[in-house]
């Protein structure tokens, strides 16, 4: 089973020990479910290669729809604990402009009942992997993803769209 | 001044009109944001444009800058400000329009006027209205929030006269840390020469704050910044830092300020 990867909107949510004196083991701290799951109840990550081999490509395509060049912060873990958890998973297009990334890697989980959400943000929570972009770093992604045509320029918030076309002038 | 949510108009061939807001307020003004979200095909926009109910004889009516082209489902915000001599002018905001184009009422619009003559006082109320007002707001890293819309204009135009009031506030941890750390988030990332010294002493202050999310985003502000000047101070943050995952996180910050290999390699 390949890894999945979750975005997170605010990584201070998920620092272990700032809670570590009252938290449960194996628990996981109460906003980190913000986290997984949108307004709608939908839980939506992304396939990741064991080798990681198209991690920069998911990194882009979720970079790529947000509105300014922010930090990325996300958690890789194995997605065997999906079923584990008792939910399973969907492929269904992202909203990312990377089609392609899109239709490969992007999945919904299926069945998530509170608990099922509850269980498999702990196992994110103690056995995944949580890792940062800088902000530098996700240019230069989106920078390569556009001049690999995995995103056209166009298809980038306003925001972002500038901050590449000034660094790219910059570099030039 | 009046802040009201914007009203629809739709009629016929018309481009659609967002009232963005009405103002009693003279000379230089921020008005607004119209969030606008694309329901229906691409289309290139045209008719994007403020218009001033009451004619200025002096000035033209101010422009909000378009997106290039939008695309179905594409999302964005639009600042607009005005320039007039006149007190009393409504703002409204042109949109395009085509078969099958349908847009969303901006629900976050509203009157905001921040003139260059505004007292200090006047200045320190709104923008402590702004951060106090986003208390219940969720923030995500990378999307805009009412403290992005609002804080960074103000900076951009009045960073003189604000810069103290940031530093009492922010980094006096008045507020709630979540809103402080929006706020740091953007003053990070934010692109205006003339703040960027007060702005990176104010994230470098903020390193010491004791909520963990007001240290963690002031890391990722300066990392946004990407000046080596803040390295002692980041230094000083990572032998101070009691929480492991946020040290090694600024240790990857200090890596990138010193040139060095830090974050993961893509």
């Amino acid at each position: 089973m390949a890894l999945l990867l979750r975005k997170l909107d605010r990584r201070s949510r998920w620092m272990a020990e700032a809670i570590a004196t009252w938290l449960p083991h194996g628990d996981a701290p109460a906003p980190a479910l913000h986290d997984f799951i949108d307004e709608q109840g939908k839980v939506s990550v992304w396939a990741v290669a064991e080798d990681q081999s198209n991690l920069p490509r998911v990194v882009a395509a979720i970079a790529a729809t947000r509105e300014s060049a922010d930090v990325f912060d996300f958690v890789l873990f194995d997605g065997q604990a999906v079923s584990t958890a008792g939910a399973r998973l969907e492929a269904a297009p992202g909203n990312s402009p990377d089609r392609v990334a899109d239709q490969e890697w992007h999945r919904n989980l299926a069945n998530v009942s509170a608990q099922r959400a509850a269980r498999l943000v702990c196992a994110a929570f103690v056995n995944g992997e949580r890792d940062r972009t800088s902000p530098k770093q996700i240019v230069e992604l989106l920078l390569e993803a556009v001049n690999r045509r995995w995103l056209k320029l166009d298809d980038l918030k306003a925001g972002v769209k500038e901050k590449l076309q000034r660094t790219a002038a910059e570099k030039a | 001044m009046n802040a009201g949510r914007p009203q629809l108009a739709s009629q016929g061939r018309k481009p659609q009109e967002f009232r963005v807001g009405d103002s009693d307020t003279a000379w230089e003004c921020f008005v607004g944001s119209v969030r606008w979200t694309l329901k229906g095909d691409t289309l290139s926009p045209k008719f994007w444009f403020v218009q001033q109910a009451a004619p200025d004889p002096l000035h033209e009516s101010g422009e909000a800058k378009p997106p290039d082209q939008l695309a179905q489902g594409q999302q964005g915000t639009i600042q607009l400000q005005v320039y007039s001599e006149l007190p009393g002018f409504d703002v409204w905001l042109n949109a395009p329009r085509g078969p099958g184009v349908s847009w969303e009422a901006p629900a976050e619009a509203g009157t905001r006027g921040v003139q260059p003559d505004r007292s200090q006082e006047e200045l320190e109320q709104y923008v402590r209205g702004v951060l106090e007002a986003a208390r219940e707001e969720y923030f995500a890293d990378g999307m805009e929030s009412s403290v992005s819309r609002e804080l960074v204009p103000v900076v951009e135009r009045h960073h003189k006269q604000i810069a103290e009031f940031l530093f009492y506030w922010l980094a006096g941890e008045k507020g709630d840390p979540e809103v402080t750390a929006e706020a740091l988030h953007w003053l990070g990332l934010m692109d205006h020469a003339p703040s960027r010294h007060w702005r990176r002493r104010l994230l470098e202050r903020c390193l010491e704050a004791s909520s963990l999310t007001v240290r963690d985003a002031a890391g990722i502000g300066l990392a946004a910044m990407d000046d080596p000047q803040a390295v002692p101070s980041v230094n000083a943050a990572i032998e101070r830092e009691s929480c492991a995952e946020l040290r090694q996180l600024l240790e990857r910050v200090l890596a990138q300020l010193e040139g060095r290999p830090g974050w993961r390699c893509f």
